[in-house]
């Protein structure tokens, strides 16, 4: 990569850090996994930044990458079995407090892995129904009918929660 | 809902992603699995993690001496059978006419098998009491077949990489190898910029030709070895003071979890060849 390219993914990276934290947070659960998806999906866009830059959106294309890294790390158990002494410099985070937002995320954990990521794309990071179909390399017909299952499973949580058609 | 949905998060940790890091390991990966790249009429390009090596393609003006390709491989004498992948010798001021081809699927895999098992067996040998962990490549020393195909302006070369974090005596670190057979699509530049005070290019006794080097960058420390060697084959070997590209962190001890001699003594393993 050359240094211009660089520079460029530096500022990306920046700029997008905390929201791809987030969103691996709610697909995965745990901030220390969370965090190593995006060091990986952030590796993985290293290589490949400039075919990145030549997508027609650079963040879609990112976060197809961040639940590719995810589910794909779920398909291989050889991924879990590094163990070291070393542990990572990270602090320890508190549960969210009970309530209506713990629920949702109980209940977002609760659902399939495919079915939580559509719902990640279509309502956390407003992706359209298209988007999310082409990102996760499945259909249309597909995307909503696993949006219309993973809303039902969340509508005990969310009967308040504006938004959600 | 997106609101909700951020709530629920609530205030995230710190990160410990380090984007310096995250380069530093891209620009390291993209030395060890990319490498090269040269233009068919051009010279020698590719230079990653400020490392003078390459892997050159096509002939272009080295300014080092041809590399003969056609030595007879090892493998040809191998119990194993493995039929070696030559290319036709020529000098490096007359361009190949030929284009590189993968290896048959077959042949590949089979390498793939033998140079997995080898390398375990050379690593528990030249560096004993480390244990071997899994990388973001796969399990430990799996071995893959490379093939970097041919583009407009480039052609085509393959080699073999492994991987694998090791944790013993001295540490923690990843663990990298390349093997391919020398020759016009698979050689190095065979210099030491003046910006790499270590970095050594020495002829050794045996014949062969070996660039010891060490890398800092950002706390990351790697001990860079490229060994050809007379029996044709090219290796390269990288050890680190932490965990590969995914390993965002800083180094876990000073200096990489393998010396300079014991790559140097893994590399020259005849057990490591294609």
């Amino acid at each position: 990569m050359q240094r211009t390219d660089e520079a460029a993914y530096r500022e990306y990276v920046t700029v997008r850090m905390e929201v791809l934290r987030r969103t691996a947070y709610l697909l995965c659960h745990n901030w220390h996994t969370a965090d190593d998806l995006v060091g990986a999906t952030l590796a993985k866009l290293y290589d490949k930044w400039r075919r990145a830059q030549q997508a027609d959106n650079v963040d879609a294309y990112v976060r197809a990458m961040l639940v590719n890294v995810w589910l794909d790390e779920r398909r291989r158990p050889w991924r879990r079995e590094v163990s070291t002494e070393w542990l990572p410099d990270v602090a320890d985070v508190a549960p969210p407090p009970p309530g209506e937002n713990a629920d949702l995320l109980a209940l977002v954990r609760a659902l399939p892995p495919k079915r939580r990521a559509v719902l990640v794309l279509r309502f956390y990071l407003d992706h359209s129904v298209e988007e999310t179909a082409e990102m996760m390399g499945i259909s249309t017909g597909t995307v909503k009918s696993q949006t219309a299952r993973g809303l039902e499973t969340l509508r005990a949580a969310i009967s308040n929660v504006s938004g959600v058609q | 809902m997106k609101t909700e949905f951020d709530a629920a998060i609530g205030v995230p940790p710190p990160s410990p992603i380090d984007v310096d890091r995250l380069i530093v390991r891209g620009r390291r990966r993209a030395l060890l699995r990319r490498v090269v790249v040269a233009g068919a009429g051009g010279g020698v390009a590719a230079v990653a993690a400020g490392v003078a090596v390459a892997v050159q393609l096509g002939g272009g003006a080295a300014g080092r001496p041809a590399v003969v390709a056609d030595k007879p491989s090892v493998a040809a004498a191998s119990p194993s059978g493995a039929t070696p992948k030559s290319e036709p010798a020529h000098p490096r001021s007359v361009l190949p006419t030929f284009d590189s081809t993968p290896t048959p699927a077959a042949q590949a895999r089979a390498t793939e098998t033998r140079l997995t098992q080898a390398l375990k067996d050379v690593v528990d040998a030249k560096a004993p009491g480390y244990t071997f962990a899994a990388t973001e490549d796969g399990p430990a020393f799996k071995v893959k077949y490379l093939y970097h195909a041919r583009t407009e302006s480039n052609r085509g070369f393959d080699s073999y990489y492994g991987a694998a974090n090791l944790a013993g005596p001295t540490g923690f670190g990843n663990l990298a190898i390349n093997v391919g057979r020398t020759g016009p699509l698979w050689s190095h530049t065979g210099e030491c910029r003046a910006d790499q005070p270590e970095c050594t290019w020495t002829t050794d006794p045996d014949g062969a030709r070996v660039l010891r080097q060490v890398i800092r960058e950002n706390g990351i420390v790697d001990n860079y070895v490229i060994v050809e060697r007379p029996d044709g084959n090219t290796i390269l070997i990288v050890a680190a003071n932490q965990g590969g590209q995914l390993d965002t962190g800083s180094g876990r001890q000073a200096d990489p979890v393998l010396t300079i001699d014991q790559l140097v003594a893994i590399a020259k393993d005849p057990r490591l060849y294609v």
